[in-house]
């Protein structure tokens, strides 16, 4: 199986992000895990390599232990601004994440929409310009718009992340169409962030032309979050293999009466 | 800039390739919603020209997805036709004994009035290539003239700066035509022996110096026949895709007008272009641009033309003239540059496309910037 | 002497250094981010700032997120 997965993570396949070339087109988020002890599983079996946390207050009264010892060696911390309301905040909590040693990537994630969690394309885009300016690596996270990922390109964003559907729906790819214009039109890497919920969602997602996905509460909420991770990863690579095919063997075959062409035939 | 797309796929494309591609690759590309470059040269192959009629089933109902049944009207006016061009294809060659003239800014008025009591409402203005006697000093007292009259202007002149654009932009220019006549550099050069034309690549990038400057609508096609048909129709494609995905702003149509008889023969070595063959270019250039607009001249026969309209036409010209002047009761008449083959008034035309089951549009947009009452 | 920590008000002992305060408070220092009054505290920093009253802390750590 391990050969198998290996094959397709070539390094004439990597995705590159921020000057990194990355093998794993599986992105994993560490929240709504049951414990953080079963994080390091999860994330060998996913193989991912770039992994989202989220910055808090220190919690006196039940103090967790950082996320970050979970972690493997060599993983890309991708902070994640949840919490941030507006640009300001975002700015704000990527400076933090920073000064804590995480690395200068940062994943945008403006919210001021607190029943559906949709993320504010606006304040996102404002945050972007600013921290591209102080040389962050942004990845932001939106709603899928063309208008606004433009605009985010322009920026100077490292990827954009369009939701397949409100966090932690796990309804798939509701989104599909605009994402799919979102691949067609859009230079930068595009990654499916939010909603997918299904190894076979992820899969949709990277023969659609996605360039990597984001995965949270798919994993984290299975009953063997381990397993799950695994069925993502080969999901992942299924998805990108068939996008790198060539689809579409459907064939229209010629027909027998021409009354919009036959006009040629005469003369 | 759009050479480097060309550039890019020379190497691709060599003449050899067509032939290359199978009837089984048409049918899969048939079945593709989104077509790539590859996809257009397997349509505009040999081997597509089994399959016009799934062509053009699927491009008349890709046509009246995105733009209704509906036919977009214009007429082109001749302001002047003094040229410094050579070019061996064109009536209006510095050469040619013609008779020249300039409209004066008095008969572009009669003119404008002559043919907006057709109805008309789109108007393309066109000049030869003369800065002494066409320049764009003119060009803005002929736009400024006509502007209260027409509900858009267009300008179908030579390769002008990011500047001039601008200014005839802010006169009350909205969309400028301008046609590469051919991609292929040798072949340019061969039909453009002398004069400013001879600068390929400035009249390549003229295009995107109007969008710069806030035009919004572009009109660009190649004369086919004048180089192989194959390639420059996969290039002008190209080139649209190349504007549209640059200026998503900017709407962006393509013309297919096919060399025609003139005054002093100019024959090209090239394949010429059959009806066949243009069917498959206008079939082609639908499936691979689903939004871009697709302009018919005069240049095509009445037979042709109507045949022509279901297959993936947005706009055509009716009740054309080529020659400067001559719309209205004028002493000033100038020789035409090619010769009309659908001569039918506006009237006749739009009888035409009604029966056609098309509604005929005269005026489709509006461009509202300061127009004096 | 009176300060704010995380939006709370607290009472601390006078004349404590970022770094005492976070030891009491036994947080796993490793990467811990502390913001005073607005300002970013880089760790090298932490030992020898010492806190006024008044002042408004945000001791933040790495939690699991998507």
């Amino acid at each position: 199986m391990n050969d198998i997965i290996q094959s397709v993570n070539k390094t004439d396949d990597s995705l590159m992000i921020g000057g990194v070339n990355l093998l794993s087109r599986l992105l994993v988020g560490t929240g709504k895990f049951s414990s953080h002890e079963i994080v390091p599983r999860v994330l060998e079996a996913s193989g991912a390599q770039v992994v989202t946390m989220a910055l808090r207050r220190v919690d006196w009264k039940n103090p967790q232990e950082n996320i970050l010892n979970y972690l493997p060696q060599n993983t890309i911390l991708l902070p994640n601004t949840s919490g941030a309301r507006t640009a300001e905040e975002a700015v704000r909590i990527a400076r933090l994440a920073q000064a804590a040693g995480c690395g200068n990537w940062v994943k945008i994630e403006v919210v001021q929409d607190q029943r559906y969690l949709l993320p504010d394309n606006w304040e996102t885009l404002r945050a972007t310009e600013q921290l591209v300016k102080e040389g962050f690596v942004v990845l932001p996270y939106m709603s899928p718009d063309l208008g606004a990922a433009r605009r985010l390109q322009d920026a100077g964003a490292a990827a954009i992340m369009p939701l397949g559907a409100p966090i932690g729906s796990n309804r798939g790819l509701q989104t599909k169409e605009l994402i799919r214009i979102l691949i067609e039109e859009i230079s930068l890497p595009i990654i499916v962030d939010a909603g997918i919920g299904r190894p076979s969602e992820a899969a949709e997602a990277m023969e659609m032309g996605a360039a990597a996905v984001l995965v949270n509460t798919a994993i984290a909420t299975a009953g063997d979050p381990v397993f799950m991770a695994q069925a993502f990863r080969l999901a992942v690579a299924a998805g990108r293999l068939g996008y790198l095919a060539g689809p579409g063997e459907r064939r229209v075959t010629a027909e027998a009466s021409s009354p919009l062409t036959g006009f040629l035939q005469e003369g | 800039m759009f050479y480097e797309q060309i550039t890019e796929w020379q190497p691709r494309l060599p003449e050899s390739s067509w032939a290359s591609f199978s009837r089984v690759d048409v049918e899969r590309v048939l079945a593709r919603e989104t077509l790539r470059p590859q996809d257009l040269a397997i349509l505009l192959s040999p081997s597509a020209q089994s399959y016009l009629e799934p062509m053009a089933k699927k491009a008349q109902a890709l046509t009246i997805r995105h733009f209704g049944r509906t036919m977009g009207l214009f007429t082109p006016l001749y302001l002047a036709n003094f040229c410094s061009n050579s070019c061996l294809y064109c009536s209006f060659h510095a050469g040619n004994k013609i008779v020249r003239c300039k409209l004066t800014v008095d008969q572009v008025v009669k003119e404008g009035e002559a043919i907006s009591s057709t109805g008309l409402q789109h108007l393309l203005l066109l000049t030869g290539e003369s800065r002494t006697q066409s320049g764009p000093a003119y060009m803005e007292e002929c736009v400024q003239a006509l502007r209260s009259r027409f509900a858009s202007l267009g300008l179908e002149v030579y390769p002008l700066s990011t500047e001039e654009y601008r200014r005839l932009y802010e006169a009350g220019i909205d969309s400028v035509t301008l046609f590469q006549e051919t991609y292929d550099e040798s072949t340019y050069a061969l039909v453009h022996p002398a004069g400013p034309k001879r600068n390929y690549h400035y009249r390549l990038e003229a295009p995107e110096r109007a969008c710069s400057a806030g035009i919004s609508s572009v009109n660009i096609g190649a004369l086919l026949g004048l180089s192989d048909w194959r390639r420059d129709a996969f290039y002008s494609a190209l080139h649209a895709d190349y504007l549209q995905r640059s200026y998503p702003g900017v709407e962006v149509s393509i013309s297919v007008p096919r060399l025609r008889p003139y005054a002093g023969s100019f024959s090209s070595s090239a394949a010429p272009v059959t009806d066949r063959a243009l069917v498959q270019i206008i079939l082609a250039y639908r499936l691979f641009l689903p939004r871009a607009g697709l302009t018919l001249s005069t240049r095509e026969s009445p037979q042709m033309r109507e045949n022509l309209l279901p297959l993936g036409i947005t706009r055509m010209s009716a009740g054309a003239l080529t020659s400067v002047g001559g719309y209205s009761e004028t002493d000033n008449v100038g020789s035409a540059q090619f010769e009309i083959a659908d001569q039918r008034t506006v009237p006749e035309v739009v009888r035409m496309i009604r029966t056609k089951g098309y509604l005929p549009a005269f005026c489709d947009w509006v461009n509202m910037r300061e127009r004096n009452a | 002497m009176q300060i704010v920590v995380n939006g709370v008000a607290q009472e601390i002992i006078p004349e404590c250094t970022v770094f005492q305060l976070l030891e009491d408070e036994a947080v796993t220092l490793k990467a811990a981010v502390v913001e005073l009054n607005g300002r970013i505290l880089k760790q090298e920093q932490w030992q020898s700032t010492v806190i006024h009253p008044g002042d408004s802390l945000e001791i933040l750590v790495f939690l699991g997120g998507g």
